[in-house]
């Protein structure tokens, strides 16, 4: 009892000792020093899962068994590890860049992301492992009782009770561990360090007990050699399908199994680690199975006859007073029970709650509960009832089972039913042509054959499927016998199951994909998974391997210009050190290019002209899509250089027009320096005339001499108006003016205005037509200002205005952010050609009707524009119409 | 019988001065003040003496001066032109035009009476 | 004195050389694993009863000495191709 009590200790120590260090992993991870973690070494440890306590214990077992057959386990991984440059990296890159979770979700993606595939992966996945779980309670209870054996043995009862606290605390460490984060990549720092750790131990112990066989024992490797080809080895002798059968097996396995799955290519957070893995894992695997054979020699020479030899690893050094090691031994069998639970829960767990329990929650849950914390929540709980579902299944099929010999060979039985997802996993990656019908056609197909054929019979005959059936066949067809399927007999059980599950597997994948056609999601997904390499290049970055120095001149230089490609290239070749004057294709030069490139030609086009040249890069639909978007955005530059063209145009004939409206501008000025000579001396010659008569003349009557008095008074003042339009057009032009801002309403400056400008000085009224009602505007202007601005468009009328009874109608009007006032008179209004002169200064509309000087609308204008505001001539239907604009925020409605 | 002064000028207080000026000195002043019809006008008043603004409604100055010189009836009739524009061009173009005498305003009183009396007396 | 043209020449050879080798490990890359499976499946065609059966000791050296090759093999391989594995693609398959 001691031992036992011994052994609880220690089991309860390592185990707490794996929680401290996925703890720490956590703890490390989570304050981002991941570096260490997520090593090289780290994820070639981790793959160590696929060596479960089947292989620590069972190897030696299969080994006195069966001799040299227990290698083909480890050696289908090794050449699968081998082949990591074409297959290996493919799997991660696609797993990376497709954010893969699990197995079933890559079938799933694949094939258009059908939720049944995925469904029915998972489900296989879970008829597969569940007897595995078992496979790892049972192992464990097995050498609990060997160490029991020694002191009052261990009762069913017992062995029952450890089976249930050991996945109770399976349970609990992947609950804890293994649904800590929810992460899109579904990594497990604390899960994966704890998994490497116990692949060292798995190792060291096996390890240390060969070594102990070898040199303690058998005295030496020549020794251990002898004793092996005299012991029952013998020669070397195996069964020939099976070999072969069993390599391509444990491949197929090792790349179908969940919980290899998920260390190999979910928990890869780097594909560097596999350059490092392809070597250090099959090394692994060479060590692990390097004393298997020794270990059995000693076991079959050293235990009794009967002793079960898939303990050996315990029961030898045990035999031999090694206490120390067989409890090392006992912790490498722990461990790798341990490892392969908690692995193997997480990834069904992630199938199961994401392809069966999560679809069903979201179609059971009422609508409109859409909150992301909510489902959030919701995958999490999923998670961790599915991880302590799955363990529990485990403990369940070890109790129904009750242990024995069938469960021994469930190992193989499980890897032949999942290595049916190969072929739709194999060809999802290398064949465009698979389809979501083939995948399910192909597994659905394998599957049945397997189950029939395999798993149904290794309960053994007579529980599930009955007597009849295995002798008769279903439905009494003979060729329909479980163990000779059409009529083909004399094959081993193993080997008849995996060749016709595998063969109506593919024949029904291959054919079911011809004859169907894909979905344009699977077409899109089967692209994207077949040619990842050309989807996932990182950053678009080249590898210069293969790049034709001379040719990328020859484009350059088509593109770029002779000079300016050659200069570039030698430049490049000076940076590298190159002796010609052309560069190596680095990748830093091809980018380099690439971005001179493709500010010619776009950055697309100038990537794929690059990637036709050095080496054939295909282009993918990502490129095309890119070349796509540059052609469009070529269009809308083009469309835009023809709008500026346009534009130009327009520019070119408003050039034309300003000049010659400055062409007639120069006319007019001449003819405006010469009204301004006229309109200062008309005045002059009046007063120089009067002034001379009244000087020289006698006998004047007082009423000519006053009349004439008044004609020089009114013709000085004529002089100053128009000396004081010219200032204050020039002060006003040159931004010199004051404004004096103040409020009063836009009624109060037309009243002014009107009073001074509608009767001229000929007594002429001009009748005024205003709406009084809607001039009740506050202004905050300079007044005075806008009244001169009025004044001036209501004399103009007053004096421009055919009519045979001139009327003017002031209307204003409010908009949004501004005052609209129209001035407009009944007359003919201003000629077309005429428009677009009146508001230049020293422009007038004719030489004819002689008033002012030109001046008054080019001061109007000036002052509006020193308001804020504008006036212009808006043509109208009939008559002169003048629109003054100011501004809203200098104008407040009254009301 | 006092010697006749047609008057064409559109400014009503040059039209008094002058018409002041040439009254006193004995003339008899007729005044019109629109360019368009000032031609059949001198040829129905047949005036000693014209004195013809440039700046007119209607007809410029010089049009009306080129007329009377096409005319036959009144190819002779002695021509003072005024004008406000007191450039150099002015004076070429009312020279070419065929004008006997130009005055820019503003202009002195006894050369207008001056002139028109040199002009009468041709 | 000399005038040098700056006219460009042909690539130089080093780089050709250079890629070419590239290409060739990563074409040994891909042969290793049907290499490792040739060789594992030499022991099918051992005698296995009468003259000339091989024995265990000697079947297991045999096994572990190529498994041995194989992993100094893709060791050197994965050495080689070092800095490959995020950039190149794989076109040329």
């Amino acid at each position: 009892m001691s031992t036992l009590n011994l052994l609880v200790a220690v089991c309860v120590a390592y185990v707490l000792f794996l929680f401290f260090v996925a703890f720490a992993a956590d703890r490390l991870a989570a304050q981002g020093r991941k570096a260490w973690l997520r090593s090289p070494l780290i994820y070639t440890l981790s793959l160590s899962i696929y060596c479960t306590a089947w292989t620590f214990y069972g190897a030696v077992g299969s080994a006195a068994r069966n001799g040299f057959e227990y290698l083909t386990i480890y050696l289908g991984p090794t050449i699968v590890m081998v082949s990591w440059w074409w297959l290996l990296r493919k799997l991660i890159r696609i797993g990376r860049t497709q954010k893969i979770t699990s197995i079933a979700d890559l079938i799933s993606s694949r094939y258009g992301k059908s939720s049944l595939l995925a469904a029915g992966v998972t489900i296989l996945a879970v008829i597969g492992t569940t007897p595995y779980i078992a496979l790892q309670l049972q192992s464990v209870t097995l050498s609990f009782s060997v160490f029991a054996a020694q002191s009052d043995g261990l009762a069913a009862q017992d062995q029952a009770i450890v089976a249930f606290w050991l996945s109770m605390g399976l349970a609990l460490f992947t609950v804890l561990f293994g649904t800590r984060n929810l992460d899109a990549k579904e990594r497990h720092d604390g899960v994966v360090m704890a998994i490497a750790v116990e692949a060292v131990v798995k190792l060291v112990a096996l390890l240390s007990v060969g070594i102990f066989v070898v040199w303690g024992v058998s005295g030496g490797l020549t020794e251990a050699l002898n004793r092996i080809d005299a012991s029952e080895f013998g020669h070397w002798h195996t069964d020939r399908s099976r070999w072969a059968g069993l390599i391509f097996l444990s491949a197929a396995a090792f790349l179908c199994l969940p919980r290899t799955f998920q260390v190999l290519v979910v928990e890869n957070d780097d594909e560097n680690h596999l350059r490092t893995a392809s070597w250090a894992f099959p090394l692994y695997l060479c060590l692990i199975s390097l004393f298997v054979v020794p270990i059995a020699v000693a076991g079959l020479d050293i235990m009794p006859e009967g002793s079960n030899p898939d303990l050996f690893v315990l029961t030898v050094p045990l035999a031999l007073g090694q206490n120390g090691l067989a409890m090392l031994s006992f912790l490498g069998g722990f461990s790798s029970a341990t490892s392969m639970v908690i692995v193997a829960a997480i990834a069904l767990s992630t199938m199961v709650s994401n392809h069966i329990v999560m679809p069903i929650w979201l179609h059971l849950r009422p609508s409109g509960a859409s909150v992301s914390g909510d489902v959030r929540a919701a995958v999490l709980m999923a998670r961790r009832i599915s991880i302590v579902g799955v363990v529990m299944l485990g403990y369940l099929y070890f109790r129904l089972s009750s242990g024995g010999e069938a469960l021994a060979s469930i190992g193989l039985v499980a890897f032949c039913g999942l290595a049916q997802v190969l072929p739709a996993m194999l060809g999802g990656m290398f064949w465009r042509g698979a389809t979501r019908l083939g995948a399910f056609a192909g597994l659905t197909a394998g599957f049945a054959i397997w189950l029939y054929t395999l798993y149904l019979p290794s309960f053994g005959v007579g529980t599930i499927l009955p007597m009849s059936i295995v002798e008769n066949g279903l439905f009494g067809l003979a060729w329909l016998r479980p163990d000779a399927l059409f009529g083909i007999t004399g094959m081993e059980q193993l080997m008849h199951a995996l060749l016709w599950s595998m063969l109506f597997n593919v024949v029904a994948f291959v054919a079911v994909s011809l004859v169907t056609f894909p979905s344009p999601l699977e077409r899109l997904q089967a692209a994207q998974f077949v040619n990842i390499f050309e989807h996932s290049t990182n950053a678009r970055s080249w590898s210069g391997g293969t790049a034709q120095t001379e040719d990328l001149m020859v484009m350059a230089q088509r593109i770029l210009g002779a000079g300016e490609a050659q200069v570039l290239f030698l430049r490049h070749a000076r940076r590298q050190g190159a002796r010609g004057n052309l560069p190596a294709p680095t990748p830093d030069f091809l980018e380099a290019l690439e971005r001179e490139l493709g500010s010619s030609v776009g950055a697309a086009t100038a990537h794929a002209m690059v990637g036709q040249i050095t080496g054939g890069m295909a282009i993918s639909v990502e490129d095309l899509m890119a070349v796509a978007d540059e052609t469009a955005q070529m269009l809308e530059y083009s469309a835009r250089l023809k709008e500026q063209s346009e534009e130009l145009s327009r520019t070119a004939l408003e050039l034309r027009n300003a000049n010659q409206k400055l062409t007639r501008l120069s006319v007019q000025k001449d003819a405006f320096l010469s009204q301004i000579s006229h309109e200062l001396r008309t005045p002059m010659t009046s007063i120089r005339a009067f002034s001379e008569i009244l000087r020289d003349t006698d006998q004047m009557t007082p009423d000519e001499q006053s009349r004439y008095a008044s004609i020089i008074h009114d013709e000085a003042q004529r002089l100053t108006r128009l000396l004081d339009d010219l200032l204050d057009l020039s002060v006003v032009e040159n931004g010199q003016v004051n404004l004096n801002l103040r409020d009063g309403t836009l009624r109060d400056a037309l009243d002014r205005a009107v009073s001074s400008a509608a009767i001229g000085e000929d007594g002429f009224q001009l009748e005024i037509k205003r709406d009084f009602g809607k001039e009740n505007i506050v202004l905050h202007t300079d007044l005075d200002r806008l009244s001169q601005v009025f004044i001036n468009l209501i004399a103009n009328a007053r004096k421009y205005c055919d009519a045979k009874a001139p009327r003017l109608a002031i209307r204003v009007m409010q908009e949004a952010d501004r005052v609209v006032i129209d001035f407009q008179d009944n007359g003919s209004g201003i000629a077309p050609d005429a428009v677009d002169m009146i508001f230049e200064k020293f422009a007038r509309v004719s030489d004819q009707k002689a008033g002012g000087a030109g001046l008054g609308l080019a001061i109007c204008r000036q002052v509006m524009t020193r308001l804020g505001g504008s006036v212009d001539y808006v043509p109208a239907s009939r008559g002169a119409n003048f629109r003054v604009v100011l501004p809203y925020r200098t104008a407040l409605a009254a009301q | 019988m006092s010697k006749q002064v047609l008057l064409i000028e559109d400014e009503p207080n040059i039209i008094e001065a002058i018409s002041f000026i040439l009254s006193r000195d004995g003339w008899t002043v007729k005044t019109h003040s629109n360019g368009a019809d000032a031609v059949d006008i001198v040829k129905q008043r047949k005036p000693d003496v014209v004195i013809l603004d440039v700046m007119l409604p209607g007809k410029s100055g010089y049009d009306i001066l080129r007329e009377l010189r096409n005319d036959p009836d009144v190819n002779g009739l002695p021509v003072l032109m005024l004008t406000a524009r007191g450039q150099t061009k002015d004076r070429e173009i009312a020279e070419r035009a065929g004008c006997d005498a130009f005055m820019t305003k503003p202009f002195s009183n006894a050369d207008v009476l001056e002139t028109v009396r040199a002009l009468a007396a041709k | 004195m000399t005038r040098t043209t700056e006219r460009p020449g042909p690539p130089t050879v080093f780089h050709e050389r250079r890629t070419y080798r590239r290409r060739r490990v990563m074409d040994a890359a891909r042969v290793a694993p049907l290499l490792a499976l040739i060789l594992w499946m030499i022991p099918l065609i051992w005698p296995q009863s009468g003259d000339g059966t091989v024995s265990s000791a000697k079947a297991l050296i045999y096994v572990f000495v190529v498994w041995a090759g194989i992993i100094l093999l893709t060791w050197g391989l994965s050495y080689l191709l070092a800095g490959e594995v995020d950039e190149l693609s794989d076109s040329d398959t």
